[in-house]
């Protein structure tokens, strides 16, 4: 071996940060933590149902049909809507969307509710409405909420979720990252 | 330069995860992170790759400041915020912060010739800095390796961060969940936040658009603004996309800034593979490359196919005496294309190699070999560790 090809001066001390401490932000002192991909700010959170039958099973004493109710009726009034079924599912994905029934004449697209949070409030038990993208981002109203663990076109959802009431603020997601579906490399 | 076939660490799974490596293994169970072997160069030979690449670093910029003079954006791909993305950018290079770029090459011992740049969204980037070094100090830890990369990225950030990159958190952003992107990304905050940066991770479809009285803004999970945003995502992707039109406004007016810049389109695009050739006819270290199918069609040896934006080997087809002999299908089959002469691969043991040289922070420093089975490199080539005897 003769010349070195590699900086002697500089070790690799900073790999006690590791690609995986940073990014789930574990064993570093917090005021230089990277920040893990944590939902938007949240106080609550609370359980997640794909059916109503799933709420019934697991909370005899709550009305799960009104939780639902209430759960489409927010979905109708604050998921992202669009002018078409194709416009909507270019964002969502396929099968993703449907016509937005309470709207009035028809006409108005959104994704589809895949299932509800069961958050509390002082009046009693909220419900949330909850739909995915096609890369399993979960959102709420127009909040981004978590992901789910996308596997064969499948969309597993986690158990509980952050309550998001804030309306979003006037914040708008998912306009970025439609490019990335159906391709397998996006580095290269 | 050889291959040598030798005993993967029986942990070696455990021994790559702990640097943050998970996507070691393809998701049908191939290997991709193969330490049953290693490329073995000698000192001149890494010496010539280095050199190399330093010499084809200047003649891309020689070629992006030609294409952006002459007004051939176009040709490329690129007019209205495209077009003006890159021209700013240009004409800021001085200022605007670039980490990195991967040079492929092929090389057999004797021939070294480019093959492509990717200069927007490069990825093996943690297998080269980390996990192939750590893999030498145990197995030949007298032994040397062409890899300072992880130096330089700290160096290049550093950079940044005392020219106005410390202002605010930088933002980190890949698609999720992907393991092999946000693997890399993470790896880069890592190196960002050894640098003194506060670097903020958000999923790219979880950026988002806040209209406020005076214009609205980009912001994170937490709807903090966002004014520096590294992005393992192409351009193009982001350009082309719902909020594509507001991330053109608020770079171009200065109030964000993206890390590759915008001028890295066109050093990734394969097209410059023939503006290089007619500006260094020359040079040894390119192959002959055209748009024109008809011209490929008469060189000897055949000739590759590359749509200009395709990464990992996507769409690329290999032509022989007018006959295809390889092909990989893909998602970018609506693109440009270009014609690239076949180049000799290094070959050994039914493998097909591919020498990965780094530029960090405008330098040479490192390198990372990619082996297929096939003539083509795809996204499943697998990373072999090498090191200097």
């Amino acid at each position: 071996m003769s010349k070195r090809k590699r900086s002697a001066t500089v070790g690799f001390s900073a790999l006690t940060l590791s690609a995986a401490t940073v990014l789930s932000g574990c064993e570093q002192p917090a005021s230089r933590q990277a920040q893990a991909p944590t939902p938007a700010a949240a106080a609550e959170e609370a359980p997640l149902y794909a059916s109503v039958e799933q709420c019934r099973a697991e909370n005899p004493g709550i009305d799960c049909d009104a939780a639902f109710k209430e759960a489409q009726a927010q979905h109708a009034a604050t998921a992202p809507q669009f002018a078409s079924q194709a416009e909507c599912e270019q964002a969502w994905g396929e099968g993703q969307c449907g016509q937005n029934t309470a709207h009035a004449g028809g006409g108005i697209f959104m994704p589809l509710m895949m299932g509800f949070l069961l958050g509390r409030a002082l009046s009693g038990p909220r419900a949330h409405p909850v739909y995915g993208n096609r890369s399993g981002g979960l959102y709420s109203g127009r909040n981004y909420v978590g992901q789910a663990d996308l596997r064969g076109g499948r969309y597993g959802l986690p158990g509980r979720l952050p309550v998001s009431n804030a309306p979003g603020g006037g914040v708008q997601r998912g306009g970025f990252g439609t490019s990335a579906y159906g391709r397998g490399a996006v580095g290269g | 330069m050889r291959r040598v076939r030798i005993d993967a660490r029986p942990d070696w799974r455990e021994k790559v995860e702990n640097l943050g490596l998970w996507w070691h293994t393809t998701e049908d169970g191939r290997t991709y992170w193969d330490e049953s072997a290693y490329w073995a160069f000698d000192l001149e030979e890494v010496e010539r790759i280095e050199a190399a690449t330093a010499e084809l670093y200047d003649m891309v910029l020689k070629a992006v400041g030609r294409v952006i003079d002459r007004g051939e954006l176009p040709a490329f791909g690129y007019s209205g915020h495209s077009a003006a993305l890159i021209e700013r950018s240009w004409a800021q290079r001085d200022w605007e912060p670039t980490l990195y770029g991967r040079f492929d090459l092929a090389y057999d011992g004797r021939d070294l010739k480019l093959l492509e740049l990717n200069g927007d969204t490069p990825t093996s980037l943690l297998e080269a800095a980390v996990a192939q070094w750590f893999w030498l100090q145990e197995r030949f830890p007298g032994q040397d390796q062409f890899n300072s990369i992880h130096e330089k990225l700290i160096d290049a950030l550093a950079l940044f961060a005392q020219h106005g990159g410390k202002g605010a958190p930088l933002h980190m952003t890949s698609v999720s969940p992907h393991p092999e992107d946000e693997g890399t990304v993470g790896y880069i905050a890592a190196c960002a936040v050894e640098a003194g940066l506060d670097a903020v991770w958000v999923p790219v479809e979880g950026i988002g658009w806040r209209e406020g009285r005076q214009g609205g803004g980009f912001v994170d999970l937490d709807d903090r603004p966002i004014t520096a945003l590294f992005k393992l995502y192409p351009w193009e992707w982001l350009l082309d996309e719902t909020f594509g039109e507001r991330l053109a406004g608020e770079v171009l007016s200065g109030r964000l800034r993206l890390i590759e810049p915008a001028w890295k389109m066109v050093a990734s695009n394969k097209r410059l593979l023939v503006t290089l050739k007619e500006m260094f006819p020359a040079s040894d270290l390119l192959l002959d490359a055209t748009v024109f199918r008809d011209e490929a069609q008469g060189w000897t040896g055949g000739y590759v196919k590359k749509p200009v934006h395709g990464r990992e080997g996507a769409n690329a087809s290999i032509v022989e005496q007018g006959v295809e002999i390889a092909s990989r299908g893909g998602a970018y089959d609506d693109d440009l294309s270009v014609f690239q002469q076949r180049a000799s691969l290094a070959q050994a043991d039914g493998n097909w190699a591919v020498i990965g040289s780094w530029i960090v922070n405008r330098q040479a420093c490192g390198m990372g070999v990619r082996e297929s089975e096939g003539p083509i490199t795809d996204n499943t080539a697998r990373f072999v560790p090498h090191l200097i005897e």
